[in-house]
């Protein structure tokens, strides 16, 4: 019995020991196995990485059925370890893996060859197109004799007709042929991994390859560009032009604007309630002309576009009151706009009444959830005020105001009234949000301002021409005339437009003979800008039309600027020719008449109400549109003015 | 006519320009890059002393792949080369331009289309609609923009752009930002005569950039009128031609267009003596005292274009023939039924005279004159300066039959010459056309076409010829009110 009992013991050591070296053994085998298999997929993949992307498809079909194979040996192995023998798993294993590699090696290797001969079509292009692009030989030679040498050196340690007939790069099948016959003896000698060396060393040169032609031509490119950046003059100004061109007449839009950070966030924070919340809200941007209203616009919209959630979702409806003169083509404007033209199909050009309520009903049918928020951007919103009944204003500002589809109203315009003109069901619509513009800028910002409009950004690619731009924009703004007239464009109106057009023709005078801005460009500018355009037309004038400009004056000196008609003016004139004139000489009525008609057309004179049309003209009463400021520097002004004709001017009555 | 003795001019001082000096001028070289040297250089020459306004204008437009300003305002006189200038830079640059004269636009819609299709073809103007806003211009225009994305500054010039004051009331702002509206290289250029303070709308708009185009000099004149000199002669000859034209109308008219047009018109009367044989192109003095008179004359017809320059033709012609003066007034013409004239010579008294002097005037015993307070303040001021005052048809009956000789039936022959002389426009009738019982009329004709009708009347209208410069004499010098009524009550009493 204890024999028995011992032998059961015994029986079941050897089983359990046998059981547990078989465990062992497959465990073994199975941890082998896995660590073969992910060197394989290493290897595959360091393949597959270093393989010329062109190949990449056909590499990725391999290595998933690489794997589908791999996978399927494992599970089959793992499930037949217990009962099957280890040896007849290992041949299973042996012939699925030897399968594996015939299959990997083969298409590894089509890959290699396909990879080699794109690789070696690249490089002829590369090396053609840098031969027409830099024409210089020496670079070319130089270029395709590294390239060729690295290709060469690095091929013939495979295979010298290999690395021949990539280099000559005649024909692919030949190619290809090679490539197979190569694979097959591999495989017969079962070096997998030197396949996956050969390979592995194929790409690797190919790439090196490659590196090395990118490298030559980036540098190439490089040498071009570096001879490109050392521009000459004239290119240097017109690239200078260009950009502050773009800047100062296009208006462009600048990274931040200037001394509006508050009414910036206000509005962004505004508008992104609108666009993300769903709030519908109403706001006015009131400010004068030329502070910037638009801009502050722009740069809020373009912030809010960058957002996620509103870049898609936001509807944007831009109207201005110059364009959109009546509500039926605005809202003509706004249903193209929205792209509702197919739903409505013709009915675009249907009758008011019919847009409207299919409009209204659109958003209305929305709610603050689901529909997509709609802003509606009005210029010179005041023009719209003047719509027959406000029918616009009064439905987009209800829309608005009801809780609907989310829908914003911006309203841009210069009027400080603008309220006034609003109908009472218009403004109770309204939210009364509005923002003002004004510019608290003082002159020290206003010079930075413009010290920062007139220079040349870092990125400019002549380096040295945007240095001495800088410098002398640096010094320009120090200079005191330079300032003088800054402070005078400053007194006169704190916005940017009309500091843009003195420095528009300031810039716009820069020329290849003087390539920075003078002090003398901006001085001239300003000449340009501050004539006084009346005094410019009355130089021009003829003796005898500014005698007839004097008599008005006096006139209007005597009868304390009481309208007058010509018959006065004439008799004025007669008076002067009789009593003290010695240059000028008696004229014809007529003629004296149609000097005053050019007057007339000049509107140096205006008539008083042009309504009356049963007055003859020599009678219909006029005013003098000049002031007598105006008319006595004209005079001193006037080239070879008759010394009498003076005198009658500055006498004190006629 | 001028006496001689006043000359404007003295022919001693005429001054000939050295060709040597014109060629300096011209060969002023203008620098810009991104245009071609030599069309630069013919521009230059063919536009004679605007070079720096050329210039300007050039550095203004930059090169034309760049940017220029949204808007550029040019104005100047008449003739001062504005349009020319720009014009000649836009042609011979070959720069896309689209050129609109707002006169011939009598609806925004012209103006559109010519635009359009002078950018993008006449096949993008056929999509305009009927009656098209300025919002389907705007939008057709981003349209055809985006398809065709300007390479280079599309400029719109609007010639005489005054005109668009009385279109559309948001057309000029909208188009003085239009690069902005549409975003794309466009400038609109803007010519006109006016200054811009008076384009500017009330609540402001976008402030073009202001260039003003200068007048020519008197020399520049002489320079640009001496280009067209006559193969025959010498070009001196002209030059001093100019000058003694430009004598006699530079202080009244500077417009080369009108002065061109004059020296064309005389040149062949300054020649007449040379062709003669009678002067030398030397003897300048001889060929002045002979075109001087003459071109007063044509300063009082020509000039003021009461004749056709065919008709100062034509009359040179007969000149020629005859060698007679001949007034050219135009209105001394008219012809008028014999009561007519009364009428209207009555209703010119009744104008421009007080109703009050009426009695004193036109009845032989007109009793005391007081000599205080005879008129009031209010009527011491001339009706010749302040215009005619209206007066009721009973008056101007009363007038006519005291200055008529014979003694007139009022029958209705004499009420339709009234109408008919309201219908000539020599009356004008006051307020309205249905009051029938009194209506009133107003005197529109000048006292020059009075005293030519009344010295064509008879004897006796010598009379009244005197009665009305004595009028005139006393409206305007009241102090000698007294000796001038005893010498119309003389006349009177005769």
């Amino acid at each position: 019995m204890e024999m028995l009992c011992a032998c059961v013991c015994v029986c079941v050591c050897v089983s359990v020991s046998l059981s547990l070296c078989v465990s062992v053994c497959v465990c073994v085998y199975v941890c082998v196995s896995v660590c073969v298999c992910v060197c394989l997929c290493v290897c595959v993949c360091l393949c597959m990485c270093l393989c010329v992307c062109v190949s990449v498809a056909v590499c990725v079909c391999v290595c998933a059925r690489v794997c589908v194979c791999v996978c399927l040996s494992l599970s089959l192995s793992l499930s037949l370890c217990v009962s099957v023998c280890v040896c007849g798993c290992l041949c299973v294993c042996v012939c699925v893996w030897v399968c594996a590699c015939v299959c990997v090696s083969l298409s590894l290797c089509v890959c290699v060859s396909l990879s080699v001969c794109v690789c070696a079509c690249v490089c002829l292009c590369l090396s053609l197109s840098l031969s027409v692009s830099v024409c210089v030989c020496v670079s070319l030679s130089l270029c395709v004799c590294v390239c060729v040498g690295v290709f060469v050196c690095l091929c013939l340690c495979v295979c010298v007709g290999l690395s021949l007939s990539l280099c000559v790069c005649v024909c692919v099948s030949m190619c290809v042929c090679l490539c197979m016959c190569l694979c097959l003896c591999m495989c017969l000698c079962l070096c997998v991994s030197v396949c996956v060396s050969v390979s592995l060393s194929l790409s690797l040169s190919v790439c090196v390859c490659v590196c090395v032609c990118v490298c030559v031509s980036l540098s190439l490119l490089k040498m071009s560009k570096r001879r490109s950046a050392a521009l000459t003059g004239a290119q240097g100004i017109s690239l200078a032009q260009k950009l502050l061109r773009e800047r100062l007449c296009h208006q462009k839009l600048p990274d931040q604007p200037v001394g509006l950070d508050s009414q910036y966030k206000h509005l962004l924070e505004l508008l992104r309630r609108t666009a993300v919340h769903g709030e519908s809200n109403s706001v006015l941007i009131v400010g004068p002309r030329g502070s910037g209203k638009t801009m502050l616009l722009g740069c809020v919209l373009r912030e809010l576009m960058s957002l996620k959630e509103a870049q898609k979702n936001v509807l944007l409806v831009e109207l201005n009151g110059l364009l959109q003169t009546d509500d039926k083509i605005a809202l003509k404007e706004i249903t193209r706009q929205l792209h509702l033209e197919n739903v409505v199909g013709d009915k675009v050009f249907g009758s008011f009444a019919e847009n409207l309520a299919f409009l209204l009903e659109a958003l209305k049918k929305g709610d603050k959830s689901s529909s997509r928020p709609v802003l509606f951007v009005l210029d010179e919103f005041d023009l719209f005020a003047h719509h027959k009944n406000q029918t616009l204003l009064y439905n987009l500002l209800d829309v608005s105001q009801s809780a609907q589809t989310p829908v914003a109203v911006l309203g841009l315009t210069c009027r400080l009234d603008v309220l006034e003109l609003l109908e009472k069901r218009v403004k109770s619509r309204f939210s009364h949000r509005q923002i003002h513009l004004f510019s608290s800028l003082s002159f020290a910002q206003y010079v930075d301002a413009v010290r920062a409009q007139l220079s040349l950004p870092p990125d400019f690619p002549d380096p040295k021409f945007s240095d001495d731009w800088n410098h002398s924009v640096t010094k320009l703004c120090e200079d005191k005339t330079v300032e003088e007239i800054l402070r005078r464009n400053f007194n006169g109106s704190k916005d940017f437009r009309s500091l843009h057009s003195l420095l528009f023709l300031a810039v716009s005078r820069v020329s290849v003979s003087h390539s920075t801005l003078r002090e003398a460009d901006l001085i001239e500018a300003w000449r340009l800008i501050s004539a006084d355009s009346k005094a410019n037309v009355l130089h021009g004038l003829s003796i005898l039309e500014l005698c007839l400009i004097i008599a008005m004056k006096h006139l209007n000196d005597t009868y304390d600027g009481e309208p007058f008609n010509f018959q006065m003016v004439h008799n004025e004139f007669k008076k002067f020719i009789q009593r003290k004139s010695h240059s000028i000489h008696k004229f014809e009525k007529p003629v004296v008449m149609k000097a005053f008609e050019h007057l007339l057309q000049l509107e140096l004179v205006r008539p008083v109400d042009s309504g009356v049309c049963k007055v003859q003209r020599e009678y219909q009463l006029m005013r003098l549109m000049l002031e007598h400021g105006q008319v006595m520097e004209a005079l001193q002004r006037y080239p070879q003015c008759p010394t009498d004709v003076k005198q009658w001017a500055l006498s004190a009555f006629g | 006519m001028f006496s001689s003795s006043s000359l404007p001019i003295q022919p001693l001082c005429i001054r000939i320009i050295q060709p040597s000096n014109l060629i300096k001028r011209m060969s002023v070289t203008l620098q810009c890059p991104g245009y071609p040297e030599d069309t630069l250089r013919s521009l230059a020459e063919r536009l004679p002393c605007r070079e720096t306004q050329l210039a300007t204008l050039l550095a203004l437009m930059g090169q034309p792949d760049q940017y220029s300003y949204p808007s550029v305002f040019i104005y100047g006189h008449r003739a001062t080369g504005k349009s020319h200038v720009v014009l000649s830079i836009m042609k011979d640059l070959e720069l896309p331009h689209a050129s609109v004269d707002c006169v011939e636009c009598v609806s925004s819609g012209l103006l559109f289309h010519q635009v359009l299709s002078a950018f993008f073809g006449p096949d993008a103007a056929a999509l305009l609609p009927r009656c098209p806003s300025l919002s389907d211009f705007v939008r057709l225009y981003k349209q055809m923009s985006s398809n065709s994305p300007a390479t280079q500054t599309r400029y719109i010039i609007l010639d005489r752009a005054e005109r668009m004051r009385d279109m559309d009331f948001s057309l000029l702002p909208a188009l003085l930002r239009l690069q902005e509206l549409v975003n794309d290289n466009v400038t609109v250029i803007l010519l006109s005569e006016i200054v811009w303070e008076k384009f500017r709308p009330n609540t402001g708009c976008f402030e073009p950039l202001l260039f003003h185009f200068p007048d020519y000099s008197k020399a520049e004149l002489v320079q640009i009128l001496s280009w067209d000199h006559h193969p025959s002669y010498t070009p001196e000859l002209y030059a001093s031609y100019i000058n003694i034209l430009l004598g006699v109308f530079f202080s009244v008219c500077r417009d080369l267009r009108e002065l061109r047009h004059l020296a064309v018109l005389n040149f062949s009367k300054f020649c007449e003596p040379l062709e003669k044989g009678e002067a030398k192109e030397s003897d300048i003095h001889k060929l002045w005292k002979n075109i001087e008179p003459h071109l007063q004359r044509a300063m009082q017809t020509v000039y003021l274009r009461e004749v056709s320059s065919v008709q100062w033709e034509q009359q040179q012609m007969d000149e020629k023939e005859a060698t007679t003066l001949r007034v050219l007034s135009a209105h001394a013409h008219i012809e008028l039924p014999y009561y007519s004239k009364f009428l209207l010579i009555a209703a010119y008294l009744a104008s421009f005279n007080p109703a009050r002097t009426d009695r004193r005037f036109f009845l032989k015993s007109h009793g005391k004159i007081r000599k205080t307070n005879f008129l009031k303040k209010h009527e011491k001021t001339s009706n010749h300066l302040l215009g005619p005052k209206p007066f009721p048809l009973d008056r101007l009956m009363a007038i006519f039959y005291s200055v008529v000789d014979s003694r007139v039936a009022p029958t209705a022959s004499v009420f339709s010459q009234i109408s008919s002389l309201v219908t000539l426009q020599l009356l004008s009738q006051v307020g309205h056309d249905d009051q029938l019982d009194s209506p009133k009329y107003k005197c529109s004709v000048s006292l020059d076409f009075i005293l030519a009708i009344s010295r064509c009347v008879c004897v006796c209208v010598r009379l009244l010829d005197l009665l009305a410069l004595s009028l005139v004499i006393q409206s305007q010098v009241v102090r000698q009110e007294r000796s001038l009524f005893t010498a119309v009550s003389n006349l009177h009493l005769l």
